[in-house]
C-alpha cells in the first residue's frame, strides 16, 4: 500500500466516522435527556476551576445555537476530508473535537473518543510536520503515531483480560452480553454454553495479545485488521458500539502501511 | 530476550532468527523492531504494576489525550442507579434500576445517537460512583456536579414512565458480577426529593 492510497483511505474513513459522530451529535438536542440531564447550565461546575473569561468562553461556546452552528461547521470540515486533508481543516476538525469533549465531561462514547482523537491527533502531526520535515516524512509520524496508538489498544485491551481469571475462564464474557445494551442473551444462546464461551473469549484474549504482529508484514496487518473489523461489528451487535467501528476502522490503512516499512 | 549479535527480521510473515556479524552496525529496520517490542514489553510489565494515580479537572476533561484501553478488563462491581416513588397515599413504590436496554437495528450501525445517549447516562452513573469514592471524608455529595446530573437523570427516568408522583428518591448501588442487586449494596440514597420543585 503506498503512501497516498494510505492517506486517501484514512482521509475516507476518519470523514465517515466524524460525519456518523456530528449528524448523531446534531440529533441530540431533539432528545429531553440531552437537554434536561446534560444541560451546560447544570454541568458548568465542571469548569469552575478555571478563570473567568474561560468560563465566559465555554458559557458562549455551549449555548445551544452557537453549538449547533459549530456542529453544522464540523459536518462541513469531516466531508471536507473526502477530497483531502488541509492544515485548516485538521486543526479545526482537533479543536472542535476538543471543545466536544469539554461539553460531554471529556467523552460522550468512551473509547470511540479516545480513538478519534489519536486519529486527528495523527492528522494534525502530518500537517503541523510538513513545512519542517516535508510531506512524506511528516506523513509517516502521522501514520506510525496512529499505528503505535492503535496497536497498543488492542494489546493492552487483550493482556488487561489476560490477567483476569474471570476472562479465561470465560465467564464473564456471558455476564458483559447479558448486561450489553441489546442483551440480555436469551436463555437458549449457544454462548450461554461454557465450551463455546471459553473458546470465544480465548480467541479475542489471544488476536488482542497477538495484534503486534500485524506490523509482520502487509498480509498480516490485512489479516489483523480484518478480524478487527469483524470484531467490532460483534461489539457494536452486542453493546450498541457503532461508533467504535468507525474509529478504529479510520487507524487500518496506517498499521497496514506501517506494516510495510520494514 | 536475543543476545546483542542476533536480531529479529519480520518480513512478510516468516519470523526468523539470523546471527549477525559482530561489529555489523544495525539497520534502522531492525532497530526500529528493537524497539517496538520493548515498547510492548514494558507495555506488558505496565500493566502489572500501577503506579501513582494523577487526577485533576483538567486531566478529567482531557482524558482522551491519555488513554488507558482497559475495556470490559474485569467482572468488578457495577455501579446501578435506582429509583423509587412516593404516591399521594404516603406509598412508596420499590426500587426499579435504570438498565441501558434497546431493541436491534442494522441502521444503528450508521446511526444510534439515542443509544450512544443512554450508554453516556450510564456513564454518568459510573462517575457519580467515582466521585463519592474520591470524595473526602467531610465531603458533600451534594457539592459533586454528577450528583445533580443524576438526580436530573432520575427525574427523566420517572418522567419517561408517564408518572408525575409527590415526592422520588434514587440511590445508587454497587452490585457485584454474577449476583442480583440488593439494598445492602447501596452507596448513596438520596434524601425524599419533591417532584415539584
Amino acid at each position: 500500500m503506498n503512501l497516498y492510497l494510505t492517506v486517501r483511505a484514512l482521509e475516507c474513513l476518519l470523514a465517515t466516522s466524524l460525519l456518523i459522530q456530528t449528524l448523531e451529535f446534531l440529533r441530540l438536542s431533539r432528545f429531553a435527556d440531552a437537554r434536561s440531564v446534560w444541560s451546560w447550565q447544570r454541568q458548568r461546575g465542571d469548569v469552575a476551576h478555571t478563570s473567568v473569561w474561560l468560563q465566559k468562553l465555554f458559557d458562549w461556546l455551549f449555548q445551544e445555537r452557537v453549538h449547533q452552528a459549530h456542529l453544522l461547521l464540523r459536518l462541513g470540515a469531516a466531508a471536507s476530508l473526502f477530497f483531502g486533508v488541509s492544515m485548516v481543516s485538521a486543526v479545526f476538525l482537533f479543536v472542535s473535537s476538543l471543545l466536544i469533549l469539554i461539553r460531554w465531561r471529556g467523552a460522550f462514547n468512551g473509547g470511540s473518543d479516545f480513538m478519534t482523537m489519536v486519529v486527528l491527533t495523527g492528522l494534525l502531526v502530518s500537517q503541523l510536520a510538513q513545512p519542517i520535515v516535508g510531506s512524506v516524512i511528516a506523513w509517516r509520524a502521522g501514520l506510525w503515531y496512529i499505528t503505535i496508538h492503535a496497536i497498543s489498544s488492542y494489546f493492552i485491551s487483550g493482556a488487561i483480560k489476560l490477567i483476569s481469571g474471570d476472562w479465561r475462564s470465560g465467564r464473564v464474557l456471558i455476564h458483559f452480553l447479558d448486561g450489553g445494551l441489546y442483551g440480555p442473551l436469551s436463555d437458549h444462546s449457544r454462548l450461554r454454553k461454557k465450551p463455546i464461551a471459553l473458546i470465544a473469549s480465548w480467541s479475542f484474549i489471544g488476536w488482542e495479545c497477538l495484534f503486534p504482529l500485524a506490523l509482520a508484514g502487509p498480509q498480516w496487518a490485512m489479516l489483523w485488521c480484518g478480524i478487527a473489523a469483524l470484531f467490532h461489528f460483534l461489539v457494536f451487535r452486542f453493546f450498541g458500539l457503532n461508533r467504535f467501528f468507525w474509529a478504529w476502522a479510520a487507524s487500518f490503512p496506517a498499521i497496514i502501511y506501517c506494516s510495510t516499512q520494514w | 530476550m536475543f543476545s546483542d549479535s542476533c536480531v529479529v527480521h519480520w518480513r512478510y510473515g516468516h519470523f526468523l532468527l539470523t546471527k549477525r556479524q559482530t561489529g555489523d552496525p544495525m539497520t534502522t529496520a531492525n532497530a526500529s523492531l528493537l524497539l517496538i517490542a520493548a515498547y510492548f514489553l514494558f507495555l506488558l510489565i505496565s500493566l502489572k504494576r500501577r503506579g501513582q494515580i494523577i487526577s485533576g479537572p483538567w486531566l478529567f476533561l482531557l482524558r482522551s489525550f491519555f488513554p488507558n484501553w482497559r475495556f470490559y478488563h474485569g467482572p468488578g462491581n457495577q455501579p446501578r442507579l435506582f429509583w423509587r416513588i412516593q404516591d399521594e397515599n404516603q406509598q412508596w413504590t420499590d426500587w426499579h434500576m435504570f438498565m441501558p436496554r434497546a431493541t436491534f437495528h442494522v441502521s444503528d450501525w450508521l446511526h444510534n445517537p439515542r443509544n450512544n445517549l443512554t450508554l453516556a447516562n450510564q456513564n454518568l452513573v459510573d462517575h457519580l460512583s467515582a466521585d463519592i469514592i474520591a470524595m473526602p471524608d467531610d465531603g458533600d455529595v451534594r457539592d459533586l456536579v454528577t450528583y445533580h446530573m443524576v438526580m436530573q437523570l432520575t427525574r427523566h427516568l420517572i418522567t419517561c414512565e408517564s408518572i408525575a408522583p409527590v415526592h422520588y428518591q434514587f440511590q445508587l448501588r454497587l452490585v457485584p458480577a454474577y449476583v442480583p442487586p440488593d439494598e445492602d449494596m447501596a452507596v448513596l440514597t438520596s434524601p425524599t426529593l419533591s417532584w415539584l420543585k
